[in-house]
């Protein structure tokens, strides 16, 4: 593996690493203003969703840039490349629908349509990516 | 950031990235789109690449260029396609007629 490669690695997975960080640092600092009775327990399971949303979309915005395998071949770069587009913007849409649920919905609306609205980005990407590979669109790329 | 607003500035790098988007290319398929020289469009994916905006990947002996855009520079790629950002200095610098560059005049 090359330099560029591993360095490359390092990065994303100190960008994860602060992701996660950093959220635990919103849920420690949640519990604690809720301890302090600054806010109620709705308040922080709102908030804190919100937060969450907000921190996969920004993920997900950055996934094209992720260090992936270099290519193969023509086809295998064609479908690598489709496929990562896809996939970031229909999560890092649903996971802003998430956050946007949990600022307006009322909360047993938002607790379901948020998962429902992940799941649904999951079954699009996973769907593009089976289209693709059986042979989607392929008269432009071979 | 700014290294992306640069990149994005200019109407070839946005065609370049346009190109892209419908699959990798070749560094010798995407100069056949432009009426310009070799080292100009090697200038351009220079810019590209530094703005992390696409990647080179070398497969046998052919170098592919791919698009690595996150979505906030997708859709910043997409506005300013949309709004015509560069389009008179494209007007300025589009060549008359045959698609060819114009020869500039030899001075004597």
């Amino acid at each position: 593996m090359s330099e560029h490669s591993s360095r490359r690695i390092r990065q994303d997975i100190v960008l994860g690493l602060k992701l996660g960080a950093s959220m635990i640092v919103v849920a420690l600092l949640l519990a604690l203003a809720r301890r302090q009775g600054w806010i109620d327990q709705t308040q922080v399971v709102r908030a804190f969703n919100i937060v969450l949303g907000l921190g996969f979309a920004a993920y997900s915005n950055l996934l094209p840039k992720m260090y992936g395998p270099p290519p193969r071949s023509l086809r295998h770069a064609t479908l690598a490349q489709a496929v990562r587009r896809v996939t970031s913007w229909t999560m890092t849409l649903a996971f802003l629908i998430w956050s946007v649920l949990w600022i307006f919905a009322p909360q047993q609306i938002a607790s379901i349509a948020s998962v429902a609205v992940v799941i649904a980005a999951i079954a699009i990407s996973l769907g593009y990516l089976v289209w693709k590979a059986a042979g989607g669109h392929t008269s432009k790329t071979s | 950031m700014n290294n992306v607003f640069k990149a994005l500035a200019d109407p070839t790098r946005r065609k370049v990235l346009e190109l892209l988007r419908q699959r990798p290319m070749s560094a010798g398929e995407l100069s056949e789109h432009f009426p310009v020289s070799r080292p100009t469009m090697s200038a351009h994916f220079a810019v590209l690449r530094e703005a992390d905006l696409i990647e080179s990947n070398k497969i046998g002996t052919t170098i592919l260029y791919q698009l690595k855009l996150s979505v906030l520079e997708d859709a910043l790629l997409s506005f300013s396609q949309l709004f015509g950002i560069g389009a008179v200095e494209r007007a300025a610098t589009k060549p008359a007629g045959n698609g060819h560059p114009r020869k500039q005049p030899r001075r004597s």
